[in-house]
Order: structure tokens, then C-alpha cells, then sequence
């Protein structure tokens, strides 16, 4: 026990101690690689709202603005998915003669939809980096419980008990609970930040939804 | 969760990565710092060893240990005694032969020295003949080197003179080239300081004209920012004056004869013209009714007119509404 590096420190360690810190590594590097992933989203969500509600607020006219997006092949998320959803069942239920209310009515439930699938791949995945922000700390302390439960039997067959044994076995328990800690961390603070991105993303969707309907009910009313 | 993950190979990489080099670096610092207050092994097992002693025993084995010392003393003694007395027969039977041997070794001596005698004569005698035929020899010797040494001497100063000559012919060549090249070195001293004071002017003359160009430029672009705001700000008031009167077309005079005075109205707009709120400002004693038809007008007006350029395109307007203009 003299050499006392963190690596011999972790290879002696048991091996229920040894599965904690893999799992808690583990959950460490996934909950990083989502937190990439995650931001990068986010920001380009962000970006294609602000030059989407620029150019719809530019003064263009709603048909060009939807004959422009429809050429273009590239899958299309945020505010540019639900404007188009809902302008063309706008189109369609006008060709369909309905009701002026109809109309507008079932273009916003189209936009609601697509506005509800946007904040689900907006929100996905988030449960996780919550999940390993509250749990990896117990599972680090469930290590460190076992390591030293581990310890102390090994004390129990000695006569002569000194602090120099246990203090090894201790020192290697405690790191399952570092390891903890340093995947909660994170993780918890990530996960608080994109929330409330998400959240102010949910809201942005929002108004634009109930400006569009107000403007398509305007829309409506004005002779085919 | 991994199935998007592995979609992004490239998060996945740069979290392990990450990982990799935080783990590399706690290693490093846990190498590095000191482990506080270790305690080894071995050091427990080196403390004292005391025993319980009874006092009276402790004085019983003194004593034992005083006469043991005594009877040791008393023995060394008696030898002393026995060995001093058998030195002193050996040192008187050594004085004995000493004296013998030395009358012998007197009258060898004496001998020697007669025969020491003898021969030194017979040397002396030889080494006087040997002494006058050296010399002779020498004398002839030094007659000879000296002749040589006398040759030689001309010969030197002979050569000395030659050198001198020539070293003085050489430093005079050398001074005459060291004057020409401070010569030279000083026309190319002249001639540098010519070419930077000629860089320098065309390089400030340069500067100059860069800066009288700059300024040009920009007074241009100024000029023309100017101008494009003039003509921004005619195209707006163009399109607020053309919003207005299409309002004002489309006013009809309320019924009754209340007060008209001029109105601010602010116009919430929508794409393509739409428009999607209308409230008042300043409107100093209206009707509602006189309110109202202005409100109606203004929906009326639908869609409103465009602007000359997009980028004057307002989501919120305010114009004023004039009756009498009508």
C-alpha cells in the first residue's frame, strides 16, 4: 500500500466499489456527450427563430413567404415547421369552402401540433441528465458505503488495530463518491440551464402561434 | 438516449475526450501531492522496552560488581611486577655485547681509512694530467665558436635590416589602404543617409496621400449614408402619408355633430397589409363614436399600402388622423 497512486488505489478496490465508479464514469461521459448535442440544438433553435420571425415580420406576404420554404428540400423544424404547417392547412381548408372560423380553427390545431412535436424534440432526452443529476450521488455513496463496510471486516480478524489499515480502504471507498459528485454536478446544472432555454423557446413558440392565428383570422375575413 | 448518441459520434468523442484529460490531470495532482502524514509500519514496532526493577537487588548486584573489579585489579598488578624485573636482565646483557661490537667496529676503520688515503693520491695525480689536455681542447673550441658566433651576428643584423625595411614599406601600404576605405565608407555613409531621408519623404508623402484618400472615402460614404437616409426617410413618409390618406378615403363623418379634433392612431400590422390592432393616442375630447369611425376606416383600408422598400416595413404605425383633410 505504498505506492498510492489513484490508479493502483481504484484497481484494489472491490469489486461491487470497482462496478459503481464504471457505472458513475459512464453516466459522466453520457451525460457530457448529451450536453453537446443538447446546446447545439438549442442554439440553432434559437438562431432559426430569429431570422425566421424576422423575415415574417418583414412585410412579406404570407403565400411567398410559404411558396419560398416549400421549395426548399431540407427537413424544416421550430417556428419555420409550424408556420408552414398551418399556413397550408389554412390553404386547405379555404379551397375547402369551410366556415371562416372552421378555417382558422383547424389551422391552429395544426399549428399546435407541430408546435407540440417541436418542443418534444426540444425537451427530449432532458429527463436523463436529471436523472444522473440526482442519482449519481447516491450511487457514488452506495460504493463508498460498501468500500468501507468492506474495511472495517477486514479489521474485524486483527489484534492490533491501527488507523494505517483502514485508511487505505477508506480513502479508495471515498472516490466512489467523488466520481459521484463530479457526474451530478454537471449534469444538474445543465440540465437547470436548458430548461429554462426550453422554456423561453416554448413561450417564443407560443406568441408566434397566436399572432399567426390572429393574423390568419384577419386573413379570413377579407374576400377570396 | 444512446441511439441519439450514437448519431452524434462527435459529442461522443469530445465527452470522452474531456473525460481522458480530467482524469489525466487529478492523476498527475494526486502524484504530485504530498500524502499528509503517513504513518509507516516499522515505526510502531520500535517503542521502548521497560521493565520493573526491585532496588535492593539492583544494590546486591552493585556490590558483586565492585569485588569482581578489586580481584581483577590486584592480578594485573602482581605481573607488572614480574615483567619489569625480566627487562631489566635483557637491558644489561644488550649493554654487554653492544660495547664489544663497537671496539671491533673502531679498528676496521682504522684500516679502511689507510687504504682511503692511498688511493685518493693516485686519483689526484691522474686528474691533474686529465685537467691540462682539457684544457687545451677548450681553448681550441672556444677559438672556434667564436669565429661562428661572429658570422652568425652579421648574418642577423643583415636580415633585421631586410625586415625592418620591408615591415616599414608594408605599414605605409597599410595606412594608405585604411585612409581609402574611410573614404569609401564615408561616401557610403553619405549615400545611405541620402536614400533614407529620400524613403522617408516619399514614404510620408505616401502616408499623406492615403490619408487625404481615406478621408475622401469617408466623407463619400457619409455623404451617402446621408443620402440614403434622406431617401429612407422620404419613402416613409411617403408610405405613412399614403397609409393615411387611404384611411382618410375611407372615413365616412359620423352622424350627430360632436368634436373632431385630430387623432393619433397607432396601427398594429401583419404580414401583406393585415391589420391587427388599432388603439388611440393623443385624442384630445373625441366622441367614442368619432373613434369608432375612425377604427371602422382604418379596417376599411385593408390591406394597407406597401412601402417603396422592404426594410420600411413597421409592425406597430402611428400616423395622425386629420377630418378636415378629408
Amino acid at each position: 500500500m505504498n505506492d498510492d497512486s489513484l490508479i493502483t488505489l481504484i484497481f484494489n478496490a472491490s469489486l461491487p466499489v470497482q462496478l459503481v465508479m464504471l457505472l458513475l464514469l459512464a453516466a459522466s461521459v453520457f451525460s457530457w456527450a448529451l450536453m453537446y448535442v443538447k446546446r447545439g440544438y438549442i442554439r440553432q433553435s434559437q438562431a432559426e427563430a430569429k431570422t425566421f420571425e424576422g423575415r415574417f415580420w418583414s412585410g412579406i406576404n404570407l403565400s411567398d413567404l410559404f411558396a419560398q420554404l416549400s421549395v426548399r428540400q431540407e427537413r424544416r423544424f421550430g417556428l419555420e415547421a409550424i408556420f408552414e404547417n398551418g399556413f397550408r392547412e389554412f390553404a386547405r381548408a379555404r379551397k375547402a369552402e369551410l366556415d371562416n372560423s372552421e378555417v382558422v380553427r383547424s389551422a391552429h390545431r395544426a399549428m399546435k401540433v407541430s408546435m407540440s412535436r417541436e418542443i418534444e424534440s426540444l425537451e427530449n432526452n432532458l429527463p436523463f441528465l436529471a436523472t444522473v443529476g440526482s442519482v449519481s450521488p447516491y450511487v457514488g455513496l452506495f460504493g463508498t458505503v460498501w468500500g468501507i463496510m468492506e474495511s472495517f471486516r477486514a479489521l474485524a480478524g486483527v489484534q492490533q488495530a491501527t488507523l494505517a489499515m483502514v485508511a487505505p480502504g477508506i480513502s479508495e471507498a471515498l472516490i466512489a463518491t467523488a466520481m459521484g459528485l463530479l457526474a451530478a454536478i454537471p449534469a444538474v446544472v445543465a440540465y437547470n440551464k436548458f430548461t429554462s432555454e426550453v422554456d423561453a423557446m416554448i413561450v417564443r413558440y407560443e406568441n408566434f402561434l397566436e399572432e399567426f392565428t390572429g393574423i390568419l383570422q384577419r386573413q379570413a375575413q377579407s374576400p377570396r | 438516449m444512446l441511439g441519439e448518441l450514437l448519431k452524434h459520434p462527435r459529442a461522443l468523442l469530445v465527452s470522452l475526450v474531456l473525460h481522458v484529460v480530467v482524469i489525466g490531470l487529478i492523476m498527475v495532482n494526486f502524484h504530485f501531492a504530498e500524502r499528509p502524514m503517513q504513518i509507516k509500519a516499522g515505526q510502531i514496532e520500535k517503542t521502548v522496552q521497560a521493565e520493573v526493577v526491585d532496588q535492593k537487588q539492583l544494590e546486591a548486584m552493585e556490590n558483586k560488581k565492585q569485588e569482581e573489579a578489586n580481584k581483577i585489579k590486584e592480578a594485573a598488578r602482581k605481573k607488572k611486577e614480574q615483567e619489569a624485573k625480566k627487562r631489566a636482565d635483557l637491558k644489561k646483557k644488550e649493554a654487554e655485547e653492544k660495547r664489544k661490537a663497537e671496539e671491533k667496529k673502531k679498528a676496521e676503520l682504522k684500516r679502511e681509512k689507510q687504504a682511503e688515503e692511498k688511493r685518493k693520491k693516485e686519483a689526484e695525480r691522474k686528474a691533474a694530467e686529465k685537467r691540462k689536455a682539457d684544457a687545451k681542447r677548450k681553448a681550441e673550441e672556444k677559438r672556434k665558436a667564436d669565429e661562428k658566433l661572429k658570422a652568425e651576428e652579421k648574418r642577423k643584423a643583415e636580415e633585421k635590416r631586410v625586415a625592418e625595411e620591408k615591415r616599414k614599406a608594408e605599414e605605409a601600404r597599410k595606412a594608405e589602404e585604411a585612409r581609402i576605405a574611410e573614404e569609401k565608407r564615408k561616401a557610403e555613409e553619405a549615400r545611405l543617409a541620402e536614400e533614407e531621408r529620400k524613403r522617408k519623404e516619399t514614404e510620408a508623402r505616401l502616408q499623406a496621400e492615403a490619408e487625404q484618400k481615406r478621408k475622401e472615402a469617408e466623407l463619400k460614404a457619409r455623404l451617402k449614408a446621408e443620402e440614403d437616409q434622406r431617401r429612407l426617410k422620404s419613402l416613409r413618409d411617403a408610405y405613412i402619408l399614403a397609409i393615411r390618406q387611404k384611411v382618410e378615403r375611407n372615413w365616412r363623418k359620423p352622424a350627430g355633430s360632436g368634436k373632431m379634433p385630430v387623432c393619433e392612431v397607432r396601427v398594429l400590422q401583419g404580414p401583406g397589409g393585415i391589420i391587427l390592432d388599432v388603439t388611440f393616442g393623443a385624442c384630445g375630447g373625441s366622441t367614442a363614436l368619432y373613434r369608432a369611425s375612425i377604427e371602422k376606416a382604418v379596417y376599411n383600408a385593408e390591406p394597407l399600402p406597401k412601402p417603396g422598400d422592404d426594410a420600411l416595413f413597421e409592425r406597430e404605425l402611428k400616423f395622425l388622423f386629420n377630418p378636415a383633410e378629408q
